[in-house]
């Protein structure tokens, strides 16, 4: 089992905003057990029969069952928030707000780890593991069918891309994780590489990055040590634009040159991954692998 | 990021009392006191010293003969917001002070170098024994203490190094209340009275934090092309790329993906355009305005694939669109979150909406025969 499972009872911080409304009823519609939400001043009322609270503190209170929470907090608020539910002491965190400050989520992450909080994030489209009908996230589920293939991706779209690929494959999904565009965010594709390596539901890994940083360099160390073979894809290889940034804060080739995909692709290759060229090929590439 | 000019940065510092040098006003040229002086273009981009962008005057005759010339030259593409006039400073040593957050390690990076100045790159790379770093993750500590723990490796007289504690101590304080990504001091000067003195400041500021900076909001200007500026208002990411296809898609990697897969076919995307997550009509409707403002775009690949964004919502943004633009050439992509809705939008129309993007590509490829 890879965080998720049918276990996992989820409480919903900001449920009553658009985004928060539109994906809590996806995600009980797909199964996944949503136990309460968080609304400051909403505290009292209910949504789709899902008690809402004031506070995190007050939901946990009520249901000390929580063991995972999804953020849909604007930026602004965010950090508060996701402070809160440290505090709290909810194990599972998935930020899927985008555009919160560098020194907020700095603030977050390290906080979070101080007290052994796992946080997924920010700008992550979260998690689903389809073997256990749970999906903490926004992703439209029918594209990921339940197999034996993992997903971690830095884009949250592009990874909806490749999961068709693999159902289109007729292979399916185990997990697909989103660990975030933005440049700090919580676990890197190496401690993901490692869940995914120690988790008996997959047996083939796509890894899913893009232009800017140095994450995917960073798991090449690891990828030699695992077991299960590995599938990639870099997003950007024909853009030499140097400065500028691409959509994600993360996503920046810095005028020192470092970012570039091909030296992502090098390092990948170097150890062993098979790089597809454009996200459809890895429906021809996925063949060769049981 | 929003790169602040030198002379922004250093008016912040002032405003906080820290030692940045005489500042001299255009009036003042003929007054001889000033002299020996400095005068720097103010550009939005580093390296400008090797590039001529400093030169130092001795007298007011030499200072009326750089200033037009500093005006018009442009650097790296950048022509001068303003010319900085300051005091030449009587130089003993230069160091390098910086902070940096480390992505990968997600803390920050506090640097110092004894050997700052302009080949503090070449030193980072040839003589790293000459660079101290020290790594930290918060800044909710006693600052005092902190920057203690900061320079406690730094080998300095101790009048300068208690100089420098305090200067640290205000850093520190001025990054967290800026959102700071980038702080460098570069060269922080010991001058021959061994006072030290902000010689040059560069500060990069978090674009995410902008909505607690409103007054640097403008500073976008400085290197945002109009287009770039427009979709940038509307929480939108515009690059103008080479070719001639305009690319919209809903998210970043998926743009980068889909331009990566329209070279395979042997063509060029002419823009990085994401809508961004849940983008609703409206904001559909504005980015296919702005692709299509860029006059070698020929044909538009729509490639969304609905997640937080909803596929009725695209649907209505481009007939909004197609009503104001019926000859425009398109190929549309459209699935995921609401695409029946978006199907049943867009049935009048009588718009083919592919399942796969090398569909929506190969009809795309027709046009362009």
């Amino acid at each position: 089992m890879f965080l998720l499972n049918e276990n996992t009872l989820v409480l919903v911080q900001g449920i009553t905003g658009t985004q928060g409304r539109f994906h809590t009823k996806a995600m009980l519609d797909y199964g996944t057990k949503i136990v309460a939400g968080v609304t400051p001043g909403k505290g009292g009322t209910s949504l789709m029969n899902i008690p809402i609270y004031n506070s995190v503190k007050e939901a946990v209170e009520s249901h000390p069952e929580i063991n995972t929470t999804i953020l849909f907090v604007p930026a602004k608020f965010c950090k508060n928030a996701a402070l809160e539910a440290i505090n709290n002491q909810i194990p599972l965190m998935i930020i899927i707000t985008e555009g919160i400050p560098l020194l907020d989520s700095l603030e977050i992450i390290n906080y979070a780890s101080e007290k052994n909080i796992y946080v997924i994030g920010p700008n992550s489209p979260g998690i689903i593991s389809p073997k256990y009908k749970c999906k903490v996230g926004i992703m439209p589920s029918h594209f990921f069918p339940s197999g034996n293939v993992g997903i971690c991706s830095r884009s949250g779209t592009l990874s909806y891309e490749i999961a068709l690929s693999v159902k289109y494959s007729n292979r399916g999904i185990s997990t697909a994780i989103g660990i975030g565009g933005d440049p700090l965010i919580g676990p890197t594709f190496t401690d993901v590489l490692e869940k995914f390596e120690n988790d008996d539901d997959t047996e083939l890994i796509i890894l899913i990055g893009e232009i800017g940083g140095g994450l995917e360099e960073a798991s090449a160390e690891h990828i030699k040590k695992l077991s299960k073979p590995v599938i990639g894809f870099i997003a950007g290889r024909t853009i030499n634009v140097k400065g500028k940034r691409f959509g994600h804060a993360g996503a920046l080739i810095t005028s020192g040159g470092e970012g570039t995909a091909q030296h992502k692709i090098d390092i990948l290759e170097s150890v062993g991954v098979k790089i597809a060229k454009y996200p459809t090929e890895i429906k021809n590439i996925i063949k060769r692998y049981k | 990021m929003v790169r602040l000019l030198e002379v922004e940065v250093k008016n912040l510092l002032k405003n906080l009392d820290l030692p940045i040098p005489k500042q001299f006003k255009l009036e003042d040229l003929n007054n001889p006191s000033i002299y020996p002086m400095v005068i720097k273009s103010q550009v939005p981009i580093g390296g400008r010293g090797k590039l001529g962008g400093i030169k130092f005057a001795r007298n007011p005759e030499e200072a009326r003969a750089i200033i037009p010339e500093l005006n018009s030259l442009a650097i790296k593409g950048y022509l001068p917001k303003t010319l900085l006039l300051e005091e030449k400073l009587s130089i003993l040593k230069e160091y390098y002070c910086g902070f940096l957050i480390n992505r990968n390690e997600k803390l920050i990076n506090f640097i110092f170098s004894e050997a700052g100045g302009i080949g503090i790159e070449q030193v980072s790379k040839e003589s790293k024994e000459k660079i101290i770093i020290h790594q930290f993750t918060t800044f909710s500590k006693n600052l005092n203490e902190l920057s203690e723990e900061l320079i406690k490796d730094i080998d300095l007289q101790e009048n300068i190094k208690n100089q420098l504690k305090s200067l640290i101590v205000n850093f520190l304080k001025f990054i967290r209340s800026y959102d700071a990504e980038l702080f460098e001091i570069n060269p922080l000067i010991e001058t021959l009275n061994h006072e030290l003195i902000i010689a040059d400041a560069r500060m990069n500021i978090d674009d995410n934090a902008l909505f607690r900076h409103q007054e640097f909001k403008k500073n976008l200007e400085y290197y945002l092309n109009p287009l770039e500026l427009r979709a940038r208002k509307l929480n939108m990411s515009y690059v103008e790329l080479d070719g001639n296809i305009g690319v919209i898609c809903n998210g970043a990697g998926l743009v980068m993906g889909t331009i990566d897969t329209v070279q395979s076919y042997g063509k060029m995307a002419a823009n990085f355009l994401d809508v961004g997550g849940g983008a609703d009509a409206e904001r559909m409707y504005q980015a296919l305005n702005i692709i299509t403002s860029n006059e070698r775009v020929q044909v538009i690949l729509i490639n969304i694939i609905g997640g937080i964004t909803r596929c009725d919502e695209i649907a209505k943004g481009l007939i909004k669109f197609l009503n104001e633009n019926k000859s425009f050439k398109f190929s549309l992509r459209l699935i995921g979150t609401n695409e029946r809705e978006g199907q049943d939008l867009l049935k009048p129309y009588n718009i083919t909406i592919h399942r796969e993007l090398d569909d929506a590509i190969q009809s795309l490829m027709k046009f362009l025969e």
